[in-house]
């Protein structure tokens, strides 16, 4: 049973204004270098911001930290199979 | 074989997870199918990414960005919820619940608004196949959250209902709702900000 | 999975145990479906479903190809339809065994059979009409081509309120006649019927009707559901009654 303690409240709200911050980055990173020229790096870079935003929300929000390792892999290998693929579609795209 | 796959099986301490197994069956699975039609998304917008790019300019970034703080923000308020559960404070979780349920109906609200934008617009389902993607992908996503909706309106009757108040409840419309937020997580970055 | 199942539990009286006519009923259900796979796939060939951007000669052309087996398979399928009333029918008496009210089992009854129209016979219908009248104006035998993959692919109410139904059922029933991770597989089934709608729009890409999203997705988590179904359903009535 997962028991949580007076300091998990001030964590989760860490990982909150995290996640906010994160995403504020990636859109005015998407916005600020739309320009053609960048668009591989930024968009290699916003997908990482992705993906550490949905990994802290796995392990934190969904508390996988305290879960069965298996889980926590599973859900690891699916966030790492998903932003592979979306990389390697992505900047394959630019010599076409 | 046989005896290897069922070996893969997770049992006994394997199935000590947060809420309940057979809820993260469902979300793994809901993962796996979102995936998907995430690969599929990227394999047409690899043979036409200007077409999808000059598409996407169309979606209002600020407002994308936005709807995804309030559905962030609606998660932490549900996992701080799961948290007041377990102390024992079922008013505060109830209240949390309900504050998830408000932000989880803004963020529908703001949806259907950037669609009806968007239709107004000219910028409609069979319009390219970016907003082929874009409708379907958001829609979809949008019957996930009227669920999630669903789930968290039974968790406050259970949290009302001293009798109930079961633990597991509140956690696996907890994790429901979290699945909810990665996809749309992923959704943003792939609509959104991937240029 | 089958280190996970239990034995269903005794309810009312009703003891799941050796059945014979549930048998019956389980070996009809499972060779329907099994006759229903090779009339769609090798006679009638609308599944996988032909382009959805055919022209119209090429329509003529797919009903004179297999104008043969079209009629065998679903004239064969207009006799053996009564198989679909029995397999809903014994999923729609597990469901009596659950602590559910009746309302579940009437609104799966009804959904299964106002479904089997647009599940399969306006598809089979369509396709009779179009092989055994062969001087059709092309344009009427175009017609019947689009109604067949329309509803055949599309169709979707009855069937989203039909796993609707089964997934709370499974989830409130106390009686565990099914395990929950059923419910959630049921679900899954309601979001693929969903994205079956965009069929009505789109002649090519991943939402049409032959489409990698809207068809072959939706048919795999179909296949995978079914098989579950009538697992679940075997265990049942093969499972010796638990004393209460």
């Amino acid at each position: 049973m997962i028991t949580n303690r007076r300091s998990d409240t001030g964590r989760l709200t860490s990982v909150w204004l995290a996640l906010c911050g994160l995403t504020v980055v990636s859109a005015v990173a998407a916005a600020a270098f739309d320009d053609g020229r960048h668009n591989v790096t930024v968009g290699l870079v916003v997908l990482l911001i992705g993906a550490c935003k949905a990994r802290l929300v796995l392990q934190e929000f969904m508390e996988l930290r305290h879960a069965p390792r298996w889980l926590g892999r599973l859900t690891d290998a699916w966030l790492l199979g998903v932003v592979a693929f979306v990389a390697v579609m992505h900047a394959y795209q630019r010599h076409r | 074989m046989r005896r290897r796959l069922l070996a893969m099986v997770p049992s006994g301490e394997d199935l000590d997870v947060p809420g309940s197994i057979n809820m993260w069956l469902f979300v793994v699975g809901e993962l796996f199918i979102f995936a998907f039609y995430f690969f599929v998304f990227m394999m047409y917008r690899t043979h036409a990414t200007a077409d999808f790019v000059g598409s996407q300019r169309h979606l209002n970034l600020a407002v994308g960005a936005g709807n995804t703080v309030i559905l962030l923000t609606s998660s932490y308020l549900v996992a701080l919820a799961v948290q007041a559960a377990r102390e024992g404070s079922h008013d505060r979780a109830r209240r949390l619940v309900r504050w998830t349920v408000a932000l989880g109906v803004v963020f529908m609200t703001i949806k259907l608004g950037e669609w009806a934008y968007e239709v107004r617009h000219g910028y409609t389902f069979p319009s390219d196949d970016f907003f082929m993607f874009y409708f379907a992908l958001t829609g979809v996503h949008l019957f996930h959250v009227l669920m999630g909706l669903g789930i968290l309106g039974l968790v406050l009757h259970e949290l009302r209902t001293p009798a109930l108040q079961r633990q597991f409840v509140v956690e696996a419309a907890g994790t429901y709702w979290h699945m909810v937020d990665v996809v749309w997580i992923v959704l943003f970055a792939l609509l959104y900000v991937l240029r | 999975m089958t280190a996970t199942v239990r034995p269903a539990p005794v309810i009312g009286g009703v003891a799941p145990g050796d059945r014979l006519d549930l048998r019956i009923c389980w070996w009809i259900t499972v060779g329907f479906y099994g006759l229903f796979g090779v009339i769609f796939v090798l006679l009638a060939r609308v599944m996988p479903p032909p382009g959805a951007d055919l022209s119209t000669e090429q329509i003529v052309a797919f009903y004179a190809d297999h104008r043969t087996t079209i009629k065998i398979g679903f004239g064969i399928l207009m006799v053996a339809i009564g198989g679909a009333a029995i397999a809903s029918g014994i999923v729609a008496y597990e469901m009596t065994r659950m602590s559910v009210g009746k309302v579940f089992v009437y609104t799966y009854i009804v959904s299964l059979s106002v479904g089997a129209l647009p599940g399969c016979l306006l598809a089979a219908i369509c396709c009779l009409t179009a092989t055994f009248r062969a001087d059709l104006d092309p344009q009427v035998t175009e017609l019947l081509f689009d109604i067949t993959f329309l509803s055949f692919v599309g169709s979707l109410g009855c069937f989203v309120a039909n796993y609707s139904i089964l997934a709370l059922a499974i989830l409130l029933d106390e009686n565990e006649v099914f395990p929950k991770w059923m419910a959630y597989v049921t679900i899954w089934q309601i979001v693929t019927e969903l994205l079956a709608a965009p069929v009505f729009i789109f002649r090519t890409g991943p939402f049409s009707w032959n489409g990698v999203i809207s068809f072959w997705e939706g048919t795999a988590l179909f296949g995978i559901y079914m098989m579950l179904l009538i697992r679940l359903v075997r265990r049942n009535i093969t499972t010796p009654a638990a004393v209460s």
